[in-house]
């Protein structure tokens, strides 16, 4: 059994920053002083200091999880750094599964007509500064990077330890690979092309499917759902559950699935072949004072049903559309 | 003597020989075959009963006859007397056509009963032993996909325990199981909705109720918190103070949690 271990620890020093990088807004000075105090501008004060995670990820979601226009001047107070790094398989060939474990950043994971599983990293830190601050300390050294790459049987993991410091995640994966992902903060996932029994948690962050095939599992809190599947392995239950956002699902024509569906807001579907039915009788106990309802959820039968899929989301609709 | 004179002799007596057989007879009787005296001391015996006149009941015999027979029906009653009820009961059942029709109709019913009941009780306990004997497979299976590797054979297992009845101790427990301690949010979130459906169980509520404080996720403590809000849970309160407390809680989810909490009254 092959087995391939890389633990990379990379501290940014202050040394060496690449010049390109240095491109500060002269309108925004951002100070970080050790107390973790964010000073943007003399107009509005950011106190980040234990919600500092909290922070980071509203000012996600202002800017969407793109760092492109708007999101520049976020940027530009942070350095990027990417790597890259290619673990082998020792099944080459054969199915396999990748598992990413992220407490900060987008994971995102395509097929490719490789051999390998290629994986890169987009570290963000603080920029360290060259000048000092108004109180003559300057920035030498931002938190640490903490990534672990292993291969096991054709598994791979990836996991990153500490919540401080951003890395996106860019993969590519052989087509039959199962995933189980998982990401918390700025945590977008996105799935291209694979294959295979997938899990797939965030936190903040969309989770999207893209000409996946197989089974998947995929839940977050802020952030829509959007599966799209290819093929569907029969008889399999499915389940996407949200709390804010969408849950968006589109299947093959002919799928066979019974849907157990629960939103606040509006269900859609474009599919002729789909048959509400009355839900499960609600359970009471009156002698006790006991009463549940199941008045809240929806189920309906496509091409006269088949597995399970739940769809859960409170402030977002649901849709089912024909691929 | 044989039997060939025999008639001829009953004949002899009788007079009622042909004068052939007669002279036959005559034959029989100088040639030694019949003897004479035998046949004679034959005729004395059938003269002496056709003689015997049939004795005449005397007048006091006829008047005994009815005295004993009033005797005897005088005794009847008294017999009759030590079961009245059941007499009573022969009457009204065998005393009309009703009666017979209805003994009839009850004798048909209470056989039909016992045959049934006697006739289909091994069947029907084969039947009850075939089912406990599924749900004990039905339970090996649960189990077994609620350990397996894969988060659709949990989701599986998770669908057949929801089948299966709340009052089955070892499905409840194997739920909760599931509920804090998969690694999977959404199979957590799958055995608390199936969970849910069983929360008129007081147990179930409690164990709901525990719960609460081992869910790290934020998804699955707003569910759980949504859930006390529908039983009106007030034993919840504390349990939710506990994540309100956590530093690790994000401050939107404290917000909601706070939310459900005043909808507790």
């Amino acid at each position: 059994m092959k087995k391939v271990i890389i633990t990379l620890l990379m501290i940014c020093a202050a040394i060496g920053v690449k010049s390109q990088n240095m491109k500060l807004d002269p309108n925004i000075k951002v100070e970080v002083t050790p107390d973790l105090k964010m000073t943007m501008g003399p107009d509005f004060e950011i106190d980040l200091g234990a919600h500092i995670e909290q922070a980071m990820s509203s000012i996600e979601g202002m800017f969407g999880m793109d760092f492109k226009d708007k999101d520049g001047k976020w940027k530009d107070k942070y350095q990027q750094d990417t790597e890259e790094l290619e673990i082998p398989l020792s099944k080459p060939g054969e199915k396999g599964k990748l598992q990413v474990e992220s407490h900060n950043g987008t994971v995102k994971v395509s097929a490719y007509s490789g051999p390998t599983v290629k994986v890169k990293m987009i570290k963000y830190s603080k920029k360290v500064e060259r000048e000092s601050g108004k109180d003559g300390m300057r920035l030498l050294s931002s938190g640490g990077f903490n990534v672990q790459a292993e291969e096991r049987n054709n598994t791979v993991k990836v996991e990153t330890e500490g919540w401080n410091n951003r890395i996106d995640f860019e993969i590519q994966v052989p087509a039959n690979f199962s995933l189980d992902v998982q990401t918390y903060n700025n945590g977008a996932i996105e799935i291209e092309g694979v294959n295979g029994e997938h899990s797939i948690e965030s936190y903040n962050g969309p989770i999207t499917l893209n000409n996946v095939g197989g089974s998947a599992s995929a839940s977050t809190y802020n952030g829509a759902i959007k599966a799209t599947f290819n093929t569907i392995t029969a008889n399999t239950p499915m389940i996407f559950t949200t709390y804010n956002g969408d849950v968006d699902l589109t299947v093959p024509s002919g799928t066979k699935l019974s849907t157990k569906m629960k939103t606040f807001r509006d269900i859609f579907t474009d599919f002729e072949n789909f048959a509400l039915q009355k839900t499960t009788p609600q359970k009471s106990k009156e002698g006790n004072g006991y009463k549940v309802k199941y008045e809240d959820w929806v189920e309906g039968k496509l091409n006269g049903g088949g597995a399970e899929v739940t769809m859960e989301t409170r402030n977002g609709n649901i849709y089912i559309r024909k691929g | 003597m044989e039997e060939k004179y025999m008639s001829m002799i009953t004949e002899y007596i009788d007079g009622t020989l042909s004068p052939e057989r007669e002279k036959e007879f005559q034959q029989y009787v100088q040639e030694g075959y019949i003897d004479m005296a035998e046949v004679e001391e034959m005729a004395k015996l059938q003269g002496i009963i056709l003689s015997t006149a049939a004795p005449e009941p005397s007048a006091a015999l006829k008047k005994n006859f009815y005295q004993m027979l009033n005797e005897a029906q005088s005794n009847e009653p008294q017999a009759k007397e030590s079961f009245p009820f059941l007499e009573r009961i022969s009457t009204s059942i065998f005393g009309s056509f009703l009666g017979r029709m209805a003994f009839g109709i009850a004798v048909l019913a209470i056989g039909l009963y016992f045959g049934t009941s006697l006739g289909n009780s091994s069947y029907k306990e084969e039947l009850s032993d075939l089912n406990g004997q599924m749900v004990e497979m039905r339970e090996m299976m649960m189990m077994a996909m609620l350990e397996k590797e894969s988060v659709s054979d949990r989701l599986k297992g998770i669908q057949i325990s929801s089948e299966l009845s709340s009052s089955n101790e070892k499905v409840i427990n194997a739920l909760f199981l599931t509920l804090n301690s998969d690694p999977s949010t959404n199979v957590r979130i799958a055995a608390l909705n199936t969970l849910a459906g069983f929360a008129y169980d007081p147990k179930v509520r409690e164990g709901l109720v525990n719960s609460i404080s081992k869910q790290k996720s934020p998804l699955m403590q707003v569910n759980l918190a949504e859930l006390m809000v529908t039983l009106q849970e007030t034993k919840a309160k504390d349990e939710l103070k506990t994540i309100l407390e956590n530093d690790q809680t994000p401050e939107e989810i404290k917000v909601t949690l706070r939310a459900s909490m005043e909808k507790i009254i």
